[in-house]
């Protein structure tokens, strides 16, 4: 119980699990859609859905804060490559979350004549572009980790080579197999970017239906939601696991 | 910016900062209705404290388990006034918050058949009894600082008695005796509150929430504008105690 009560009385702890929440209610609202004896539990779970999505949006108010102090943090990271992906994610949630508060706004009747899909539409692209630059970031992350270890393969075989000579004419493996394989590898030595990749893709279901790219539904969406927002409270519980920015 | 960040990462900061807010929309729409403002504004008002409302209730979401951590906890302390007062109001919140998780499943539609009135007026109740078992903490403590500062003010005082023999009669000599008493109490109990700022700040908030339940459950009669003015206070002091951890009552 301890535990339980330290996790919700930080912000984001509460935040992830309300999350996890919507998006059980709305792949559970999906998947019984379509049962005809079930149409008040879908009722309920498309309003605890809304419930969330509001609460949460009132919870995010101010929250523009922290991503500006955030990408001023980043903008000093020593790397370029980081502090350049780093800085345009959390300056593009800072917008994202300015579209959100208008949002709030309109939902809560101060602002009626709003309009909702063009700022709806702002705030996922802002989105959009966010998990993007997470997604480059985690991608330089790899390469260079990817080419740190083609090195020491080359360093490995060069000196085996010396020993055996031709023995290991034939070795050389196909590329995209050795790729996944070392790919595999760097993502099992390092958890917290395996999770950070997987939180990032699982996220970027969302926008893509959204805007359009790449149309899926509901159910796919509630799924991917729920496994972000289960990475999100296991780096919040286990803080060795977040990826250092 | 970073002192921000720190402050609002505290969901209970957040729900203070959207308590205020709500009691700064009750305030402000009963200055507006006394100043004749549009019922527009006062509907879209009322639709924001509505929000707000809601919205803190869904924060409040297993509020219960930490009241009842509180309840655990106090019920290890030594002194047995404050070990009681203190388990039976953290008790009494964490009925007063199940309550309020009730509701927030029947606001929000998912228990559509609920009676919101009834178990709105059981969740002011509970509150009610919390702030009162608080209030009395509170006058608990100013005791034992009144018994302390009159024991040190007595061993100040010059060991010769000057007794007043005034000719005046003996019924108007009483009454300005008694007259003194309560200057004296009063004085005393002015310094021993400046002398303690989280007392202060503890009975000053305990006073201002008590207007809410009694407002609610229809025991004491005032306007909108009180409750919204007694719960912007209390709100405020609440976030002032949360700035300043030095400023909230131990334990």
């Amino acid at each position: 119980m301890e535990g339980f009560v330290e996790f919700t009385n930080r912000c984001q702890g509460r935040d992830q699990l309300f999350r996890a929440t919507q998006y059980t209610c709305m792949l559970l609202s999906y998947l019984i859609e379509n049962k005809a004896d079930k149409k008040k539990l879908v009722m309920k779970l498309k309003q605890l859905e809304s419930s969330m999505s509001s609460g949460r949006k009132m919870f995010r108010l101010g929250n523009v804060v922290h991503a500006l102090v955030a990408a001023r943090r980043a903008a000093e990271l020593p790397e370029v490559v980081p502090r350049l992906f780093l800085t345009g994610s959390h300056l593009s949630r800072a917008l994202y979350l300015v579209c959100d508060a208008v949002l709030w706004l309109r939902s809560v009747g101060l602002r009626p004549h709003l309009d909702k899909p063009k700022w709806h539409a702002w705030a996922t692209k802002c989105y959009y572009c966010s998990l993007l630059m997470n997604l480059a970031r985690d991608w330089y992350e790899i390469s260079w980790r990817l080419e740190q270890a083609a090195l020491e393969e080359k360093a490995k075989e060069n000196s085996v080579w010396q020993k055996h000579g031709e023995e290991l004419n034939g070795v050389k493996s196909d590329g995209l197999h050795s790729f996944l394989c070392q790919l595999f590898q760097i993502l099992k030595r390092n958890p917290p970017l395996l999770l950070d990749l997987v939180k990032n893709l699982c996220d970027l279901s969302g926008p893509l239906d959204t805007l359009g790219i790449y149309k899926t539904n509901p159910g796919v969406i509630g799924f991917c939601g729920i496994l972000s927002s289960l990475v999100g409270i296991l780096t919040l519980a286990s803080p060795h696991l977040k990826l250092k920015q | 910016m970073e002192a921000w960040v720190r402050f609002s990462a505290q969901s209970q900061a957040r729900e203070r900062l959207l308590r205020a807010a709500q009691y700064a929309c009750t305030l402000t729409g009963a200055a507006l209705s006394r100043a004749g403002g549009s019922s527009g504004s006062l509907s879209r008002l009322q639709q924001l404290e509505a929000h707000l409302s809601l919205g803190r209730k869904l924060l409040r979401l297993g509020g219960s388990a930490e009241a009842l951590g509180g309840a655990q906890r106090s019920l290890h302390l030594p002194d047995p006034v404050l070990r009681f007062c203190l388990t039976l109001s953290h008790l009494n919140r964490a009925l007063f918050l199940a309550c309020d998780n009730v509701l927030w499943a029947g606001k929000s539609g998912l228990l559509p058949g609920l009676a919101l009135e009834k178990w709105s007026q059981r969740a002011f109740r509970y509150y009610l009894f919390a702030l009162v078992v608080n209030l009395s903490r509170d006058a608990y403590e100013i005791r034992l600082l009144l018994e302390r500062a009159e024991a040190a003010r007595k061993r100040g005082k010059s060991p010769q008695k000057s007794p007043q023999k005034s000719p005046q009669p003996q019924a108007e000599g009483r009454i300005q005796h008694l007259r003194l008493q309560l200057q004296l109490q009063l004085q005393l109990l002015l310094q021993v509150l400046r002398e303690n700022p989280p007392l202060l700040l503890d009975l000053l908030r305990n006073a201002c929430d008590l207007v809410i339940p009694l407002e609610k459950l229809g025991l004491c009669r005032s306007s909108p504008g009180i409750v919204g003015f007694c719960g912007l206070t209390s709100s405020v002091l609440s976030i002032i105690t949360i700035l300043h951890p030095w400023l909230k009552l131990k334990p």
